[in-house]
């Protein structure tokens, strides 16, 4: 523990050394990167529910969930799906840094996880439903005797598994940091862990989410709100164009190591980004809407150009949250407009939800990565499906196709239902 | 630089106010267990109205009970720092929240459960949105993890940095330790931060028991509750003459069980007997004893409350009483 009183003003300089990442595009960093620069879409009807009678038709599902992470002491059968996703972009993102727990002493190294840990075991819905009584409360004496629930779906459901299997495959045993604040959820966790690294906290962090729902009831609940795409092709996820009508709930997890970089340079390990600073509001309006005219999503951005020391004329990309909502995107746009002034013509903007869908709790890290990927391969990834201008969306988005970029200084956006917002701020390793 | 707690409220099954659940505490009372007809699984909150303390009313509705709960406890700390947000910039005050056993609750969904499946098979084909629809068009809301902290700025009118922490009896810590950090390094003026939980609900009772853990099979009595403090930077706390309840020393959460911090604890205030008498509050836990200490030490002690996980995390907060 560091007593507060010692903390200083004195900060470190924190960048990034390794990068994990599942979508529906694939499992790895280099199966996705490739695809969603070719403008390939990861969108599919739903394959784990017959959704003949429902509304929503299609969803963004990963297709290479590991069954068996092989996590130390840890069944299979007690890590939910997130879960044993999460696991696969850690070990991936560990690999690339070459953390070596030999030179690093476990207490220095730390977990920040974002995850949306709404969840009910489905397999348990119809038995309870089943085990109700005639006033629609649930039968304890049948649930009890039935013995439907064990150890594994009390530790499916536990918000702390996605930490505790990371932790445990990787030997980590310093500070541990888990968010859940719905789409903003990664972006938080890998704020709070460059704030931690940035002040001493912690040597490395591995920071990151995770999500898993394209699912019944989470299709139901985000359905009810309007805020699901009634298309029925690829095509239905459609940011910043005329005829976008809702997003597409897409599956994925993400990780990045941050470390100081005094830890990157002695360890001699490639260094990949740095991130300069990190904005937070929350929009205190409504709990689905954007803040009006968007200016607390264009504070977070503020906030982050701020602690970074960057004039927005610096800035060569925006990494958007890009829904596809008619809301969110329209707003996105104006408070790109207010942060940037006339600069905002020349920013290169651009969402991945038409390739992978809309990852809830792990948008954000899919925007680091992708925007660090972007930096080093000097190219802007496409928004696919943007066919139909709307004047409300009038910034340069990169439609469809890749773009040759000199990308050095990124925002990359995450906005949540729920209200908060959060920006970073990322500049290529030169 | 320190971080000094200038309010603090408390609601659980022992009182609907801080210094009820001190009474309660020091008179050894245990909470009253609801025994209607279901055995003694749950201790539960007593009646408390909300409805007439909020300022926008109508968000009443996509409060699930353990933000109503938290809700509850952060106006109450709010009002007891004497802080008034209406006209502060709303920019520099910071909001962090945590739960642990909320969000999703079969319960929630058994009204579209009926409509969809009720004289056919339980196939989740016919659990559409239509369905739900017709039963409550707010429940999809209530079911948002980080709602709680949405609503409080929402009534508070608050725009500063937020963020919810969702990991298990450690997150409460988590929450602290972000607004903390928030105000030493300069970034919110004010931090209100607190955890809610509500375990007593059919889908948490269920987990338990298929552990051997909650009652009547096992020891644990499910409860409901939250937490919430009002934090300051010390100085400017007693610039504006607040009254300084405590002093936050420090906060960590780790992972491995024993990773956590230092071990003095001068005032634990009877962490079993606090247990008995509020029941089991999981993520609440940590601030509400917290907030128990600070009610029953005495100036300048020092006091250590450290919660975990049941996968294997700890968390500890050191507090020195004014």
């Amino acid at each position: 523990m560091q007593p507060f009183h010692t903390v200083t003003t004195a900060r470190q300089r924190v960048v990034i050394t390794g990068l994990g990442l599942t979508t529906a595009l694939g499992r790895g960093v280099e199966t996705c990167w490739p695809k969603l620069i070719a403008g390939e879409s990861g969108i599919r009807p739903i394959s784990y529910f017959d959704c003949s009678e429902h509304a929503t038709k299609v969803s963004a599902e990963a297709r290479d969930v590991p069954c068996d992470p092989e996590v130390p002491g840890m069944p299979p059968a007690q890590m939910r799906r997130a879960v044993r996703m999460f696991s696969s972009v850690v070990e991936e993102a560990w690999r690339q840094a070459k953390v070596d727990p030999a030179t690093i002493p476990a207490e220095q190294v730390g977990l920040s996880v974002g995850s949306s840990t709404n969840y009910i075991d489905v397999r348990l819905v119809g038995p309870v439903w089943e085990m109700r009584h005639s006033d629609k409360q649930v039968d304890w004496e049948r649930v009890a005797a039935s013995g439907i629930a064990d150890a594994a779906h009390f530790y499916r459901r536990q918000g702390d598994m996605m930490g505790a299997a990371a932790a445990r495959l990787l030997g980590i045993r310093g500070l541990m940091l888990s968010t859940d604040t719905a789409c903003a959820a990664s972006a938080h966790a890998i704020g709070l862990a460059y704030q931690a690294v940035r002040r001493g906290q912690a040597r490395v962090m591995i920071a990151g989410g995770s999500t898993a729902l394209a699912r019944p009831l989470s299709i139901l609940a985000f359905a009810l709100l309007g805020a699901l795409s009634k298309g029925t092709t690829a095509e239905a996820a459609r940011p910043f164009d005329k005829k976008r009508d809702g997003f597409v709930m897409g599956e994925g997890a993400g990780a990045v190591v941050l470390e100081t970089l005094e830890s990157a340079l002695e360890r001699g390990v490639p260094i990949l980004a740095e991130v300069h600073g990190y904005g937070c509001t929350t929009s205190g309006y409504t709990l689905t809407d954007p803040s009006p005219g968007g200016r607390w999503e264009a504070r977070a951005m503020e906030m982050a150009l701020s602690e970074a020391g960057w004039r927005p004329d610096e800035v060569d990309y925006v990494a958007a949250h890009g829904t596809s909502t008619q809301k969110n995107d329209a707003t996105e746009t104006q408070s790109i407009k207010a942060v940037f002034g006339e600069h905002a013509r020349k920013l290169l903007v651009s969402s991945n939800k038409g390739h992978i869908g809309h990852t809830i709790s792990a948008a954000g890290v899919c925007n680091v990565v992708f925007t660090v990927k972007g930096m080093w391969e000097r190219v802007a990834p496409p928004t696919l499906n943007l066919r139909n201008p709307d004047p409300e969306c009038d910034l340069d988005y990169v439609p469809n196709v890749g773009r040759e970029a000199r990308i050095r200084k990124a925002l990359c956006n995450a906005f949540a239902f729920g209200g908060q917002n959060v920006s970073l701020a990322l500049r290529k390793w030169e | 630089m320190s971080i000094a707690i200038t309010g603090a409220g408390l609601i659980t099954p022992a009182g609907l106010t801080l210094a009820e659940n001190a009474a309660r505490l020091a008179a050894g009372t245990m909470a009253q267990p609801d025994t209607s007809g279901k055995g003694e699984r749950f201790a539960r909150v007593a009646e408390f109205a909300l409805e007439p303390r909020l300022r926008y009313p109508k968000n009443l509705k996509f409060m699930s009970r353990a933000v109503q709960l938290g809700m509850m406890a952060a106006l109450d700390a709010l009002d007891a720092s004497g802080m008034r947000v209406v006209g502060a910039p709303t920019g520099r005050i910071a909001v962090h929240t945590a739960c642990g056993e909320t969000g999703m609750e079969n319960e929630e969904f058994f009204g579209a459960y009926a409509l969809a499946w009720q004289g056919r098979e339980a196939d989740f084909k016919y659990l559409n949105a239509r369905a739900a629809k017709m039963v409550d068009p707010y429940f999809s809301l209530r079911t948002l993890t980080n709602a709680g902290s949405g609503l409080i700025a929402m009534e508070l009118g608050l725009n500063g940095p937020s963020c919810h922490f969702v990991h298990g009896e450690t997150c409460g810590a988590m929450a602290l330790e972000g607004a903390c950090y928030d105000l030493l390094d300069d970034r919110c003026d004010v931090a209100l931060c607190g955890a809610y939980d509500n375990l007593a609900t059919a889908a948490t009772w269920i987990a338990y028991d298929g552990m051997g853990l909650a009652r009547p099979k096992g020891e644990l009595l499910l409860s409901e509750g939250a937490a919430f403090l009002v934090l300051e930077r010390i100085a400017e706390a007693r610039a504006r003459g607040a009254q300084v309840l405590g002093e936050i020393v420090g906060v960590d959460v780790r992972s491995g069980a024993g990773a956590a911090g230092c071990e003095p604890a001068d005032f634990e205030v009877g962490r079993r007997a606090y247990r008995c008498v509020t029941g089991y509050l999981g993520a609440a836990t940590a601030l509400a004893e917290l907030a128990m200490g600070l009610e029953r030490a005495d100036s300048g002690q020092v006091g250590v409350f450290r919660s975990e996980s049941w996968c294997g995390f700890t968390a500890a907060i050191t507090v020195k009483a004014e």
